[in-house]
């Protein structure tokens, strides 16, 4: 029973692209798991659907108890909105705000101005950047792009941190930097799926599912 | 700050159409209420109206007292009666038209003095043989509009008589024709082939004063008596746009369509613009319709610029024209909500055509 309690995701019978296999995976709370082997369409594919943003055409994914194929736009909106984070395989950012606007953009439309600044510096200073808040973009390395996208992506504390190929963005290094951040928010209750090409080095991953 | 702008300017550019439709706006009813106002400031200062009828039958002048009696009138009727004449000099003959009037006339009827002074209480009193005539009648007899204290023969009917011009007005552009005031009681009222009168009542009685007044006047000369327009003023204007609605309705609707037009453009090319910044928003969960709401409230909070610069323009221009028809435009604030409800219409029009794009706008 305590089992069931745990999961945080279940796909059951998902197909992706041409594959002829169907594919299945039980993702518990808490739980670092790698997604591998997947081509690029693939990738995408599994990300709206992992992300909420898109019903499986085939098979089920219940996320967080509730069947994805069978709810209606603005509750699917509104899980991606309270439930999940995103982080690109690209930072995403915009040039033209300062750090501390591409955290809260999303979150300045569903809380007030005041509260959303309060968010997005929270954030900022747990991930160290709090004293870069209003630099500008180009004013960043790569690495305080990437922590910049997952503070946008942390802002609201989901319960799932859904993060495409960002590692090839980075150099090895600043790799290590994003792990130690990732393994900080395993601790604090976040699950966290890791789309990638290749997970190998990855110590911390709990799981890597070789597709 | 730099980026901000090249995506402004491209919604700059889009609102071109409603710059110009505002501008034809604020024209036009700066123009109208100026002339309204010009017209009646008198009167409406005081609170009051006028109304105007006009009578093909009166034969008497003594009607007038009559009338004023019995609609029980503080204020003096305003005559204003039209006759075609021959105007005579030692030299020339012209015929003309004659407006035999009372001194009240000049409240009604926004006239510049460019030499001498107008027909006053005391010409009307002593029956004075006096004239003001305009400057195209004053051009036309002597070459030159300087000619006070000339003196003109009148014919009306085979009867002659002689005036002294104490004065010449300035003619508004549209004024093509010669034209002299005279006072009314100088020639019965049978002379005149169109009688106006027009009233001057408390604006909360003007209608039941206009249909008691038609209906004495009905009853009297059992004929049909016209209602004229409240201000004479405007006359010009109403009937231009009696003989040019077509073209009026067809400028505004061309300006409001390119107007649209080019701000659906505008608007797309914006969101293009910004499409990486609403896939961000809508993977986040942020519903289209508040991105629109965001967005409309944006876009309207930016449009005032084209809306304050499409006044701008048009209030120039109106200023420009007005000069020329002797009106001083006028924007109350009722109109300014008109003409911004019109802009808000424009840009819904514009924000429901080009918002449908964002549907498809997408993570991957």
């Amino acid at each position: 029973m305590k089992e069931v309690e745990n999961i945080m995701i279940w796909a059951e019978n998902l197909n992706m692209g041409q594959r002829p296999e169907n594919f299945n995976i039980i993702v518990k709370r808490n739980e670092i798991v790698g997604i591998t082997g997947l081509s690029t369409e693939e990738e995408q594919e599994l990300f709206k659907i992992f992300g909420c943003i898109k019903k499986p055409a085939k098979g089920r994914y219940i996320f967080d108890y509730e069947d994805t194929s069978l709810l209606e736009t603005s509750r699917l909106e509104a899980i991606r909105r309270d439930k999940i984070g995103y982080v690109f395989n690209s930072p995403r950012l915009f040039d033209n705000l300062c750090v501390l606007k591409n955290v809260t953009l999303w979150a300045d439309y569903i809380h007030s101005r005041k509260k959303a600044y309060k968010m997005g510096m929270k954030i900022l200073k747990e991930l160290g950047m709090e004293e870069k808040s209003h630099f500008r973009i180009e004013q960043l390395n790569n690495l305080e792009k990437v922590l910049v996208s997952f503070g946008r992506a942390l802002i609201n504390k989901p319960l799932l941190l859904l993060i495409d190929d960002i590692f090839t963005y980075l150099r090895p290094y600043e790799v290590v930097e994003v792990y130690k951040l990732m393994m900080k928010l395993a601790h604090d209750n976040t699950t966290i799926i890791i789309l990638a090409n290749e997970l190998d080095n990855i110590s911390f991953v709990g799981r890597i599912v070789n597709l | 700050m730099k980026r901000n702008i090249y995506h402004i300017i491209p919604l700059l550019l889009s609102s071109i159409g409603l710059i110009l439709t505002v501008g034809l706006m604020t024209l036009g009813l700066s123009i109208y209420q100026g002339g309204a106002e010009c017209a009646t400031s008198n009167y409406v200062s005081r609170d009051k109206s006028i109304i105007s009828v006009s009578s093909y039958a009166m034969a008497d002048w003594g009607e007038l007292t009559e009338l004023k009696e019995k609609l029980m009138l503080d204020d003096d009727i305003i005559v204003s009666s039209e006759m075609d004449v021959s105007l005579s000099t030692d030299m020339k003959t012209i015929y003309i038209k004659a407006i035999g009037i009372n001194s009240l006339y000049w409240s009604i009827e926004n006239k510049t003095i460019l030499y001498g002074r107008l027909v006053d209480e005391e010409d009307i009193e002593h029956a004075n043989p006096v004239m003001v005539i305009n400057e195209k009648a004053a051009l036309d007899l002597y070459n030159t509009r300087d000619v006070l204290n000339k003196r003109v023969d009148v014919y009306v009917k085979d009867n002659l008589r002689s005036f002294t011009i104490i004065g010449v007005v300035k003619d508004p552009f549209y004024n093509q024709e010669s034209q002299c005031f005279i006072p009314y009681n100088l020639f019965s009222a049978s002379n005149y082939k169109e009688k106006f009168l027009s009233i001057v009542v408390p604006q909360h009685l003007k209608n039941d004063v206009k249909e008691k007044a038609i209906k004495i006047m009905y009853d009297k000369h059992k004929n049909n008596i016209k209602e004229i327009s409240e201000y004479k003023q405007l006359t010009f204007i109403d009937n231009w746009l009696d003989d040019n609605l077509f073209t009026v309705c067809a400028i505004i609707l061309i300006a409001t369509l390119l107007g649209t037009a080019t701000l659906v453009f505008g608007l797309d090319n914006y969101l293009d613009m910004s499409r990486d910044r609403l896939v961000i928003l809508k993977t986040f969960g942020i519903s289209d319709d508040k991105i629109k709401i965001r967005l409309f409230n944006r876009l309207c909070l930016f449009e005032i610029i084209p809306l304050v610069l499409g006044l701008l323009i048009g209030y120039i221009f109106a200023l420009v024209l007005g000069n020329y028809i002797f009106i001083k435009p006028l924007l109350s604030f009722k109109y300014i909500i008109i003409i911004f409800s019109y802009e808000m219409l424009f840009i819904t029009l514009a924000v429901v055509i080009s918002f449908r794009k964002l549907k498809n706008f997408d993570v991957y």
